[in-house]
């Protein structure tokens, strides 16, 4: 009892202590964040490109539900949900007293009309399939909404809190592309094409507490030595995501800034065409798989932030498996595995690498040399954007190539045969299709896992390393995220300490 | 010969670009490392004797690289100007030769090239055919076309008027004889000039290109991509976006001098 | 007169129009679909073809051409898939940056370039001359990017005067814009800097040679008056002309340094566009480009004219 005393006094005054410590938000201040790519429009419903969503999701635009720093689901715009024992019918209770930037009430209605756009392919959501399983959207009363659902599907409410799923404003929706409206803590000021975009706090978001911050300014700046330079001139307070990793490292050394290198949803993988000879041979990818050499490749390739992973899941994201002992790093095993094969001289390939990515062009030389020494012989092609769509992922004009594949819960992709990796695989599809259906946690955790597996076991793909989210900010920013399960550069909670 | 070595320009001309013709050479049969292999153990090291230029951020040589390097852009060099040299001539001649359409055609068509700012062109060309060393050498090679073709047919223009080339028609000489033993010879002095001097400034085109991206790939050397890649380590590792540089400039700096002096030597006349 | 211009008018023209054409064409085969591009690698096939659809590439190439250079005569050209906005607006908002570099790189060149020249040129063969003419053979040795990165490590990364790329905006911060532009000119202007003076030098010794500059100094006038007073002038035409020619080619060649620096000017918009497959911005961009280097060539040919008759004869 003396002991739970003393122990209990103990706990109390580092409460007290740390409380002390933690000093409480401060309102006010401009933000001013870099973010490397400018979008290609603002509105995250019409396409893919990750660069809207990092600087309009959660905090222009929001959706029903948000993602938490930790990768769990929050209410967003609903309070919360319910979800019928047969996993078919969703009932949102949408919160209440939520405006858009423009006055509009966001409803029932409202919710309804955005989910219905959305399905329709007229209007170009780059992810039709999120909605297309909706049966019915109904909205008894002003604040409800209940979706029916054609099949069980584990992750709708995962796809509900993605940029495509975001509510827009029915009335005066039309200019979204350049003049978004949302229902978030921060309302659009303007956008100067080519250098930023500005947005200011909205008084009526629905959280009275938030946000802290008065002005949020985005700055699309591409060059790495630029985007330190301006960190360090002044001219702008983080670097959501910094291009050079070498530079991470050097401003973690300088006490005026702070890194954060945490997680994200996305994979870095070497992408193998499986119908390609001789990578239609599972023992020559497996042979790939063991002469590469992936903690040497994080520290080559990205100074050592990024964790290997031996699957297409990343750690940040629920039900992740360790598979990175599947392959240990074994020249010799290589070599036997690509004589076992028939090539006991190796042989020679093509990797086609996307020019705008510097993670993955280096990579691609990092791994050449690494192969050339179990005898296969890479020759690099660097290919523009605009061919490595047209060639690689549309025609599957190739046999390897790199690429980091930005978003979450997306290893349905092994399931689709006519995907650009071409890999076919009934046992993937049923264990995905059960992981979908599975009614609960223990199941999804079952058979997620299960798909995880099975992919590592072809080795389908070369399994890299899951990208690091790299960001460098002034030491006095509070409230930044440090990983990233999501995509998303979300300043609702930011506040500069004094 | 001694004539030749009198003239300061060539004098230094011959030296330094002999430096890169040699370490050109040289890299074909040996350099201190592979100029491919990387070695995790030796990252971004400084200038030592181990490594007298240093090592990029790979763990790779970086005199290895820039002796193939060398090599890359002697080859660039030689190949654009074969093809715009190649083209012009002939294209030149013809619009001398040809009649009056054919010549106002063709200097139409390099008007049309010259009116194309160079750099967005061969940006143009390699976004069609995709980046590679041989787009890349194409992309510049058509740009010498019209420098060549204009300049043959002024210098044949000249030649064609002279006493001796009618003197040669009175004898019955054919046309195309006439052209190859009077004319080439008599034009071959203000080619050879240009042709040095063209030299150089393909190597500087191909660096710039590379730099882009648009030219040798990866993981070949090429002083233009090195100079990219060195950019974003500036800060830890200036090594890296010096000596690439000093490369380039030594080598334009060479060949133009020898055009210099070559022009100084054969046609006093342009001084 | 008149003929040679009409004439002259008739051949621009036919150079843009083939131009344009090119460029279409060019456009018009490089692989990689727009539509693609804009909606990601995830679009489905229908919400593809109602883009293509609505961007117009599902119609055949002259109609495409045609209606392209209709939007341009009708003065409203082509709208940015990437921006959402006119390319014309866009061009002049990208301008503001290109446009001052030119023009600072240019003034930096002439500013150091005159006085060098005829610094050169009044001590001809001597070692002051072998000194300046020995500078400019570095000068066109050294890549102007490699010029730029070698001033970037001096001045941002070594002393941090200058920041090191990045373009704050004349709206926002007038001084810091033009300490941004500084650099980058710096390194355009010195590389021009070696051409003009060694253009204004060979010029200038061939204007002294000249009878009239022989005359002028038999009469006994000082070499000052002869050199400033009579000969500069007639030394300045043929660099007065490169300088035209130059400061077309400055719009349209500042791409790589624009680049180095992450300027977001003219060049560096055409180069992402091409990457983003933006073609509107693409093909307009570079008619503007070629249009700039065409008329100012113009230009040039004319005021030309306008001075040497012989020229005109020339052109019948």
């Amino acid at each position: 009892m003396k002991y739970a005393l003393c122990a209990l006094v103990l706990i109390l005054s580092l409460v007290v202590v740390s409380s002390a410590f933690a000093q409480a938000p401060i309102k006010g201040g401009t933000l001013t964040v870099c973010q490397p790519a400018e979008p290609p429009g603002l509105d995250p419903t019409t396409h893919t490109a990750a660069a809207i969503d990092r600087v309009v999701y959660a905090n222009i635009y929001e959706g029903l539900v948000k993602v938490d720093s930790g990768g769990g689901f929050l209410p967003g715009l609903a309070n919360g949900w319910n979800i019928s024992a047969d996993g078919l019918v969703y009932t949102f209770n949408l919160r209440k007293g939520v405006t858009f930037h423009n006055g509009e009430p966001f409803d029932a209605a409202v919710a309804k009309w955005n989910l219905e756009q959305a399905a329709l392919p007229e209007n170009g959501n780059p992810h039709p399939e999120y909605f297309n399983g909706i049966a019915t959207v109904d909205a008894p009363d002003s604040h409800t909404l209940v979706i029916r659902l054609d099949a069980v599907d584990a992750l709708f409410i995962a796809h509900m809190a993605e940029g495509d799923a975001v509510m827009r404003p029915m009335k005066s929706d039309a200019d979204a592309k350049s003049n978004p409206i949302g229902t978030g803590p921060f309302k659009f000021v303007k956008w100067e094409r080519g250098d930023r975009v500005e947005m200011v706090r909205f008084d009526g978001y629905w959280n009275p507490f938030l946000p802290y911050l008065d002005r949020v300014v985005f700055r699309f700046i591409s060059d790495p030595a630029a985007q330190v330079a301006a960190l360090k001139a002044g001219d702008i307070d983080v670097i959501g995501s910094i291009a050079a990793p070498e530079s991470a490292m050097m401003l973690e050394k300088d006490l005026r800034f702070k890194v954060y290198a945490g997680t994200t949803t996305g994979e870095v993988i070497m992408s193998t065409n499986n119908l390609a000879a001789p990578f239609d041979n599972r023992m020559v990818r497996r042979a790939m798989a063991h002469a590469i050499d992936r903690q040497a490749v994080v520290d080559l390739v990205m100074f050592g932030y990024g964790t290997p992973i031996g699957s297409h899941w990343s750690p940040s994201t629920p039900y992740y498996k360790d598979l990175t002992g599947r392959y240990p790093y074994d020249p010799e095993t290589a070599r036997a595995l690509l004589k076992e094969a028939g090539y006991p001289n190796g042989f020679s390939a093509t990797i086609k690498l996307p020019a705008i990515y510097s993670y993955s062009r280096r990579a691609g030389e990092v791994i050449a040399d690494m192969l050339s020494r179990v005898g296969i012989d890479l020759t690099i092609e660097i290919v523009e954007w605009g061919q490595w769509i047209d060639r690689i992922f549309k025609k599957k004009e190739y046999q390897l190539t790199m690429i980091g594949h930005v978003e979450a819960w997306d290893i349905g992709i092994y399931a689709k045969p006519d995907y650009y990796f071409q890999y076919d695989s009934q046992a993937f599809r049923d264990a995905y299709a059960n992981a979908l259906k599975a009614p609960d946690e223990a199941g999804k955790a079952k058979w997620f896992g299960r798909c995880q597996e099975i992919i590592a076991d072809d080795a389908v793909n070369g399994f890299l390393f899951s990208a690091p989210s790299l960001a460098v900010m002034k030491a006095n920013v509070m409230g930044w995220w440090e990983n990233y399960p999501t995509i998303a550069l979300d300043c609702t909670a930011v506040w500069w300490k004094q | 010969m001694r004539r030749y070595f009198k003239n300061l320009n060539f004098s230094i001309g011959v030296v330094l670009s002999t430096v890169v013709l040699a370490m050109a050479l040289v890299s074909l049969f040996w350099t201190p490392y592979g100029p491919n292999t990387m070695d995790a153990h030796h990252r971004m090291e400084a200038p030592s004797m181990v490594h007298p230029l240093g090592t990029d951020q790979y763990g790779r040589d970086l005199l290895s690289r820039v002796m193939v390097g060398a090599l890359n852009s002697i080859i660039v060099g030689l190949i654009t100007v074969a093809i715009g040299m190649g083209a012009g001539v002939i294209l030149g001649l013809i619009s001398v030769w040809g009649g009056r359409l054919t010549d106002e055609a063709i200097m139409r068509f390099s008007d049309l090239l010259f009116g194309f700012p160079a750099v967005l062109s061969a940006i143009l060309i390699t976004a069609v055919l995709g980046p590679s060393a041989v787009n890349a050498m194409l992309a510049i090679g058509i740009f010498y076309i019209p420098v060549f073709a204009r300049l043959t047919r002024a210098s044949a223009l000249t030649v064609k008027g002279l006493d001796y080339i009618a003197a040669a028609r009175a004898a019955g000489q054919a046309e195309v004889t006439i052209i190859r033993r009077h004319v080439l010879p008599n034009i071959l002095s203000p080619l050879i000039i240009q042709a040095t001097i063209q030299f150089a400034v393909a190597i500087l085109a191909e660096a710039s290109l590379s730099y882009l991206g648009l030219g040798a790939q990866p993981p070949h050397p090429s002083w233009g991509r090195m100079l990219n890649e060195a950019q974003t380590f500036m800060a830890l590792t200036p090594w890296m976006a010096v000596f690439p540089g000093m490369a380039i400039a030594w080598t334009v700096l060479g060949f133009n001098l020898l055009g210099d002096g070559l022009r100084d030597i054969l046609d006093p006349r342009l001084r | 007169m008149t003929r040679y211009l009409i004439k002259k008018m008739v051949s621009l023209a036919a150079v843009l129009f083939l131009v344009s054409l090119t460029v279409f064409s060019v456009l018009f085969v490089l692989p990689g679909d727009p539509a693609q591009i804009i909606l990601g690698i995830n679009a489905s096939p229908e919400t593809l073809a109602a883009l293509r659809a609505r961007l117009g590439l599902d119609q055949p190439f002259w109609a495409q051409y045609n209606s392209w250079i209709g939007s341009l005569l009708q003065g409203t050209g082509g709208h940015s898939i990437t921006y959402d906005m006119a390319v014309f607006e866009l061009i002049g908002s990208r301008l503001a940056v290109t446009g001052p570099l030119a023009i600072m790189a240019m003034a930096l060149a002439v500013v150091l370039a005159l006085p060098l020249g005829i610094f050169a040129a009044r001590h001809q063969n001597r070692p002051a001359d072998a000194a300046v003419m020995a500078g400019t053979q570095l000068g066109l040795a050294v890549p102007e990017f490699w010029l730029g990165i070698l001033l970037m490590l001096l001045f941002s990364v070594h002393w941090g005067i200058f920041s090191a790329g990045g373009f704050p905006g004349w709206d926002e911060d007038v001084w810091g814009s033009l300490k941004a532009l500084f650099l980058p000119a710096l390194a355009l202007g010195l590389i021009r800097t070696a051409i003009l003076t060694r253009l204004t030098r060979s010029s200038m010794l061939e204007v002294l040679r000249e009878d009239y500059v022989r005359t002028a100094r038999a009469k006994g006038l000082r070499e000052r008056t002869v050199v400033y007073g009579h000969a500069l002038k007639n030394a300045l035409i043929p660099v007065l002309t490169i300088l035209g020619l130059q400061m077309g080619q400055l719009l349209a060649g500042a791409i790589i340094i624009e680049n180095v620096f992450s300027l977001p000017g003219l060049g560096r918009l055409v180069f992402q566009a091409i990457g983003q497959r933006d073609l509107p911005v693409v093909r307009e961009v570079v008619l503007f480009m070629a249009a700039a280097v065409v008329v100012v060539n113009f230009l040039v040919d004319l005021s030309y004219a306008a001075v040497d008759p012989r020229i005109r004869l020339d052109g019948q």
